[in-house]
C-alpha cells in the first residue's frame, strides 16, 4: 500500500496550526499495534539506507 | 522546541521496549513537540510496507501527530545545507535535510538512533526521550 503526498497534505494539513490540546503519547500508545521484536531505529535507518 | 524523528514515533506505535519512556516523554512535553513532513511520509512507508498496517489506521495516526504537535516542511535553504553536511559529513542525505531543518529552527532531535546521536552539538542539540 501507497499514500500520495496529495493525501498527505489533505490529512496532514502541514500548514494548519496544531491544537496541541491532547495526551500524545497515550493517543498514540491507544492506537499502536504491538509488534513482536519491532527494532524502530533499525527499520527507519533501512528506509534512509536506500538511495 | 523538540523535532521528534521518525524512530521515536514508531517505538510507541509498535510497542517497541522503550515505548513508555516515549509516551511519558510526549505526553510530558505536551505543546513542545513538533516533527516534519519527512518523518511522517518515513512513518506511513514503514506501517504500510512492514507491518502491513491499513490505509484508515494510518491516517488516523498522522491526524493525531498533527493535531497535537506542530510539523515543519524544509525549504530550499535546508536541503543546500543537507548537501554541504553530506559532503561535510558523508551522511545520509534524510538524516541531513532533518538535521538541516533543526538547525534553521533550533530544535532539539529526539532520536535513537545512534548515527545522529554521533552528530550531537554539530548542528543542533539531539538527545534520546528520557
Amino acid at each position: 500500500m501507497s499514500i500520495t503526498l496529495e493525501e498527505l497534505r489533505q490529512y496532514a494539513e502541514i500548514a494548519g496550526p496544531s491544537q496541541h490540546t491532547g495526551n500524545l503519547g497515550t493517543l498514540l500508545a491507544k492506537k499502536a499495534k504491538k509488534a513482536e521484536g519491532a527494532d524502530p531505529v533499525a527499520d527507519v535507518r533501512e528506509l534512509r539506507s536506500r538511495v | 522546541m523538540f523535532l521528534v524523528d521518525t524512530n521515536v514515533f514508531l517505538s510507541v506505535l509498535l510497542k517497541a521496549p522503550e515505548w513508555k519512556t516515549v509516551e511519558s516523554f510526549l505526553n510530558n512535553n505536551k505543546g513542545n513537540t513538533s516533527t516534519s513532513i519527512l518523518n511522517l511520509m518515513e512513518i506511513v512507508s514503514v506501517l504500510s510496507r512492514k507491518y502491513q498496517w491499513k490505509r484508515e489506521d494510518i491516517l488516523d495516526i498522522l491526524v493525531t501527530i498533527k493535531e497535537n504537535s506542530t510539523i515543519y516542511s524544509p525549504d530550499e535553504y535546508d536541503s543546500l545545507d543537507a548537501y554541504n553536511m553530506v559532503l561535510t559529513h558523508f551522511i545520509m542525505p534524510m538524516d541531513a535535510q532533518i538535521l538541516s531543518l533543526a538547525k534553521r529552527k533550533a530544535l532539539t532531535i529526539i532520536t535513537y538512533d545512534h548515527e545522529l546521536l554521533a552528530l550531537a552539538g554539530k548542528y543542533c542539540k539531539i538527545e534520546e526521550p528520557s
